[in-house]
């Protein structure tokens, strides 16, 4: 499952980094909850909530549909 | 010096020279102003960000039976439109919410889903539930609507924004001991961080500060497709203190637009929901500057190190309505990711997105270049600074009973 998350960032990580952002998978919980740390300009991003739940939440439960949840820490 | 009909002339016969607003500086810095004056006929400019004083009016078709919807009321996907129109144009704001949404009733509300996002879905192709109920007259006696409408079945469906692509805007902080929700975010206490919302050196109102070629009528990239400046945007200000390159140093000018929503794309119309504040749509924009000569190009090629704006305190001062700065920033140092305030170091973090205004301005250049977008003249100028207008804040009068 790990990897397959790590998989779909892969996809969400040049948008990112075209802000000057990036993306770190922490931790997958066993009940599917996926942490994530955000980096670079995406750690202090205004918007950034709205690029994890619009943008990565999205596309990581569409590849890999048991994620229930992902949060930034 | 060269015209926009002479320009528009060599867009037909694919000889035109477009770069965009960043290009451009590297262009002036290595040819000079001069030079890049002959060579260059037209400067693309973009931006991204949200904007809240946005929304579409729309035209949904009669029904059988007719109904009114006028003086009635109309929900897309629950979310409330404006209906004090005819019987069935309806008007939907940006920052519309359903009735039930439970706002900021638990601190900071989350306002998942408003007129921004209906906007998006409409775009998307997605089907929209509408809900309209109407009080029924002779010629319109229905009194209940309830349907799915797509996008490509209406009559109209056009974006009006009264007021985007504000020219500079301030740098919000917060300088209490709690974290506060804002339009530009959320802002750490004590000067935990510091956001602003601009593309800088790319945002058009800043590459032609005092709107030589900007002006009502000036077609437009607008979410993706084209639209025309309407009018000056609400809140208009050309009165501000500016730089000697004529650069505002506060807000100043704003500009209203007006496109088919129809002919627009999701990727460049995205609704957002902002913690604690509430839905807006960020909306993206690309204004061509027609290098009619060497003064336009000098303004253009302006950099971040050279455009400024003031930082604000957003826990007292802005919504004391406190004309106060904390200080005097670049947008090169905001780029920076960190500026000191206080002698303190704090992190920025930029509500617009700098790589979208970069593709919108490389899209519009790529429209002009390959001919499929003319120039339009102006048919009126922007109120500049010699015009005396400006922008008052409420004056508060007592109502007698």
């Amino acid at each position: 499952m790990r990897e397959r998350i790590e998989k779909a960032l892969d996809k969400v990580r040049p948008m990112l980094e075209a802000d000057g952002g990036n993306v770190e998978l922490v931790e997958v919980t066993p009940d599917g909850v996926v942490k994530l740390k955000l980096k670079g300009s995406c750690g202090c991003c205004p918007m950034s909530s709205m690029t994890l739940k619009m943008g990565i939440e999205k596309i990581i439960k569409q590849e890999v549909p048991e994620v229930k949840e992902v949060v930034a820490l | 010096m060269k015209t926009i009909k002479e320009i528009n002339e060599k867009i037909k016969k694919g000889q035109v020279v477009v770069v965009t607003a960043e290009e451009v500086i590297d262009l002036v810095r290595e040819k000079g102003v001069r030079k890049a004056a002959e060579e260059v006929d037209v400067v693309t400019t973009g931006t991204f960000g949200p904007m809240c004083s946005s929304g579409a009016y729309f035209n949904i078709g009669h029904s059988t039976p007719r109904i009114k919807i006028g003086g009635g009321t109309c929900k897309l996907n629950d979310v409330p439109c404006y209906t004090g129109l005819a019987a069935v144009d309806v008007f939907l704001g940006a920052t519309a919410i359903p009735d039930d949404d439970p706002r900021n009733k638990v601190y900071p509300g989350e306002f998942k889903y408003g007129g921004g996002h209906v906007i998006q879905d409409l775009v998307s192709g997605k089907d929209v539930r509408l809900e309209a109920t109407a009080y029924g007259t002779d010629c319109y006696p229905r009194k209940k609507l309830e349907t799915l409408i797509n996008i490509k079945d209406l009559n109209e469906a056009v974006l009006f924004n009264i007021r985007n692509c504000y020219q500079n805007y301030s740098v919000a902080v917060n300088l209490s001991n709690k974290p506060i929700y804002t339009y530009l975010g959320m802002l750490k206490p004590e000067l935990g961080n510091a956001n602003y919302c601009s593309a800088g050196q790319l945002s058009p109102l800043l590459k032609d500060p005092e709107y030589k070629t900007i002006g009502i009528g000036t077609k437009i990239f607008l979410g993706g497709g084209t639209g025309f400046i309407a009018w000056q945007g609400t809140q208009h200000n050309p009165q501000v203190p500016r730089k000697d390159n004529g650069i505002p140093q506060f807000g100043s000018g704003t500009l209203a637009v007006i496109g088919d929503l129809k002919q627009m794309k999701s990727r460049y119309l995205v609704g957002v929901s902002m913690a604690g504040y509430g839905v807006t749509l960020v909306v993206g924009i690309g204004v061509p500057i027609p290098v009619l000569n060497e003064q336009v190009l000098k303004n253009a090629a302006v950099q971040d190190k050279d455009i400024y704006t003031q930082i604000v305190d957003y826990s007292s001062d802005y919504p004391q309505r406190v004309a106060s700065s904390l200080g005097e920033v670049s947008y090169e140092q905001l780029k920076s990711g960190k500026i000191t305030i206080k002698n303190k170091e704090v992190p920025t973090g930029n509500l617009s997105s700098y790589s979208k205004a970069l593709e919108i301005s490389e899209e519009l250049k790529s429209w002009i270049k390959k001919g499929d977008f003319i120039l339009s003249e102006p048919v009126a100028p922007l109120p500049g600074k010699e015009s005396g207008y400006s922008f008052k804040p409420l004056k508060e009068r007592p109502v007698k009973p």
